[in-house]
């Protein structure tokens, strides 16, 4: 009887442990990658949400992550991989007649653009925008709620999209002055997680933090 | 509203958020698919620094989505999760269902 009932509370458990969300928290392990902290979410359905964990409002760790990122993005641009995701933290605020050159000049598709914007009191507000193409965005759609907030649009501070990883593409993003981060963590640690767990690229979800609202504030 | 779970989409913006507003002091906004999950279609994630955030500050978060063309609307729950996981340590989830 005991046999049977031990036997039961651990198919249970398995059972559990298999539905259930399991999380991992990955030290940073400089030996053999120089990746920065993250930790990995097991879905129910099998996909890995990744959180890369990097303090962004401290100013030394800031710098130092950035450095290293314009050198990943360098690195990875001479690799001719196709293309990659990116997520891009500007110096300022660009407008959208800047970006929408820097994305011709580049390959830049963008799936998510952020804008700062500022109410009638200068309060600082994060307006976030899917990507609409060559365009980038629509701004025609986003002028009734603004007006609604008395929101004026700043510029755009960070986006998220996929860029060719060449010369032209991420090497020119990468030694772009304006851009303060040209962030290839989604790509890297994508590709390396997948085959740890032996999945495919598609399965693993990375969000990489952008210290974009610190810039803003600290402007 | 149902999931698009298909081989050829299968772990995308299941909702396809079209824009956020805040005024919260973030990190960032994610949006999360659980493709194949038949209770979450999407949840995005409003990622917040506990200690930006100043007492009896007003701060609203807004999320408009678009799937099929129309504009979605629904339930939107914004819950305080702190030191109870190592992934939500943060004042975090806005959590989108229907």
């Amino acid at each position: 009887m005991i046999t049977k009932r031990l036997l039961i509370a651990i198919t249970l458990i398995a059972s559990l442990i298999s539905i259930t969300v399991l999380t991992t928290a990955h030290a940073n392990n400089l030996a053999s990658s120089d990746q920065p902290e993250y930790a990995v979410e097991q879905r129910p359905n099998g996909h890995l949400r990744i959180r890369v964990q990097v303090n962004l409002a401290d100013r030394v760790e800031r710098d130092h992550y950035a450095s290293r990122q314009r050198a990943e993005a360098m690195a990875l641009a001479r690799s001719g991989v196709g293309s990659v995701p990116v997520q891009i933290t500007f110096v300022r605020p660009l407008s959208i007649a800047e970006m929408q050159l820097l994305a011709q000049r580049t390959g830049l598709v963008a799936e998510l653009v952020i804008f700062e914007a500022r109410d009638a009191n200068q309060g600082q507000h994060t307006v976030a925008v899917g990507g609409n193409g060559g365009d980038l965005v629509d701004l025609d759609s986003l002028s009734p709620d603004l007006e609604v907030r008395s929101l004026r649009l700043v510029g755009v501070t960070a986006m998220r999209g996929t860029v060719p990883a060449s010369a032209s593409g991420l090497g020119q993003l990468a030694s772009d002055e304006r851009i303060y981060i040209p962030d290839v963590t989604p790509y890297q640690l994508a590709v390396e997680v997948a085959a740890r767990y032996g999945l495919s690229v598609d399965k693993v979800q990375v969000s990489v933090p952008t210290p974009h609202w610190y810039l803003s504030a600290e402007r | 509203m149902t999931a698009d779970c298909t081989a050829d989409n299968p772990g995308d913006d299941q909702l396809n958020y079209s824009v956020a507003y805040t005024n919260v002091p973030n990190n960032g906004i994610d949006a999360w698919s659980d493709c194949g999950l038949p209770w979450v279609r999407e949840e995005v994630e409003l990622k917040i620094n506990a200690g930006s955030v100043s007492a009896e500050t007003a701060y609203y978060y807004q999320v408009h989505y678009s799937k099929n063309e129309y504009n979605v609307s629904g339930a939107i729950n914004l819950t305080y999760q702190r030191d109870n996981s190592p992934t939500h340590d943060w004042l975090d989830k806005v959590l989108y269902s229907n």
